[in-house]
């Protein structure tokens, strides 16, 4: 009677973990790399770039979400 | 001329419907950036509306039914009279009203479909309401959200703890402020495609029902330019109250969290409509915080303000059902029925409305909680995560 999608849910679960927690976890990392060097200390190149390739991973994500929210773009 | 005066009555509950769907959800995108600082408290409504606005734009796929299914619509069940959809719509409206005089963040979505129901059930018995459908796409669908928000907030803000140095790292805090304003912003513009559209979709079946339209029409545009202004403007007044709870009172949300807990919020609402198994906004928002205070180090979960919400959702649908179902019995006499609940109705908000000015909770104040006795166990002593 009860014709719960478990397979559907668990799906959910898991993409909204994995999504949310790689987001999170980049632009952490992200905010720890860009704070390297402390004040008035000079960045290293690599810990900036780091950071950069971080945020732009994030960015994908974000635009990724706007993608799917918007029906016109995935044709539903 | 009956069926005229119904119709537009319909529709005017409908757009006020549409205006406290905004108004009460408004804390769902915004209360924690409006906690943090990371937007000030105009900023964010004022972001949120016109995402809300742009998102009922979007929208292409407007609901075919008024209740997915749960109630029994045609031949086999009840037949939808404007009647019926106007007083689902009393019932759902005075929930919204009185969840949000007591700060509640409760699903307006269950709000609506416990005021259709029990408008149904008026109208056609307990048949008329495909009871598995509700428990299986309605009830545990709630009964999950919170818990999946929660567990993924946790385990987020845990991580963005761990990785900045409990956020101490120089500049996380304006950082963490900047993302926070971009998932909230996320977390709007879906509430924007999915929530206008159900007004949109109720209207559209009520001009259908009242002969209006061709039984095939689709929404027309007047329909979707006013139920996106309602929404709109519904979310720009800002319900303040629902705010300060959920970003003040379930834990006092930090940086950090915040931007957590609306990624997780966004995640799991996107990663939801996108398999097909839709969530309720209110239930994932809020699951999403209270994981966030669960995720910091030293910071207090308030259980009972959690309690307190948990219990205005259990209520949400019987209490919306029983409005709506008295406001079924009136109107169903005649027209003169439906102005004395329509009447009836718009004074019971009138008084809702006249009750909360005597401790109104604005943007100025929004972010100031006040130790009353009955919200707080004691803090902990030292709150050195700051």
């Amino acid at each position: 009677m009860i014709d719960i999608d478990w397979g559907a849910f668990g799906l959910v679960l898991v993409a909204a973990l994995v999504a949310s927690v790689v987001i999170v976890v980049f632009y952490s990392v992200a905010l720890r790399l860009l704070a390297v060097g402390g004040d008035g200390g000079r960045r290293p190149a690599a810990a900036t770039i780091g950071a950069v390739v971080c945020i732009a991973i994030c960015v994908a994500a974000v635009l990724y979400g706007i993608y799917l929210v918007i029906p016109l773009f995935h044709g539903k | 001329m009956d069926v005229v005066v119904t119709v537009v009555l319909v529709i005017v509950v409908a757009l006020v419907f549409d205006f406290t769907n905004g108004f009460h959800d408004t804390a769902n995108a915004m209360a924690t950036s409006v906690a943090t600082g990371a937007l000030r408290p105009r900023v964010a409504v004022l972001i949120s509306a016109v995402l809300n606005l742009v998102g009922a734009f979007l929208s292409t796929e407007v609901a075919k039914t008024i209740s997915n299914g749960i109630i029994r619509e045609g031949p086999s069940g009840v037949s939808i009279t404007p009647t019926l959809i106007f007083a689902g719509l009393v019932g759902a409206v005075l929930w919204n009203l009185l969840t949000w005089y007591f700060g509640l963040p409760s699903s307006s979505t269950h709000a609506l479909f416990g005021g259709l129901i029990g408008a149904a059930i008026i109208g056609g018995g307990l048949d008329a309401v495909n009871w598995a459908a509700l428990l299986s796409s309605v009830v545990l669908p709630a009964l999950f959200s919170p818990f999946v928000a929660g567990l993924i907030a946790l385990a987020a803000t845990f991580a963005a703890y761990k990785i900045t140095q409990q956020a101490l790292a120089r500049g996380s805090q304006t950082g963490f402020r900047r993302a926070q304003t971009v998932s909230a912003s996320l977390v709007s513009l879906a509430h924007g495609t999915n929530d206008a559209q159900k007004t949109m979709g109720v209207i559209t079946l009520a001009l259908i029902a009242g002969h209006v339209l061709d039984a095939k029409a689709g929404v027309p545009w007047w329909v979707i330019l006013i139920c996106g202004l309602a929404i709109a403007l519904g979310t720009y007044t800002g319900g303040w109250r629902i705010i300060r709870t959920v970003g003040k009172r379930i834990t006092d949300v930090q940086p950090a969290q915040g931007f957590a807990a609306e990624t997780s919020a966004a995640a799991t609402i996107l990663s939801s409509s996108a398999l097909g198994f839709p969530l309720s906004t209110t239930q994932v928002t809020s699951g999403a915080v209270v994981g966030a205070g669960l995720g910091r180090r030293l910071a207090s979960v308030h259980w009972n303000v959690v309690g307190r919400i948990a219990t205005g959702w259990v209520f949400t649908l019987p209490a919306a059902a029983l409005v709506g179902g008295l406001a079924a019995v009136v109107a169903g006499w005649s027209v003169a029925g439906v102005i004395i609940v329509a009447v009836v109705g718009a004074a019971a908000m009138v008084g809702l409305f006249l009750l909360a000015r005597r401790q109104p909770v604005t943007h100025e104040n929004v972010n100031e909680v006040e130790d009353d006795a009955e919200m707080d166990e004691p803090a902990p002593a030292g709150r050195g995560a700051r």
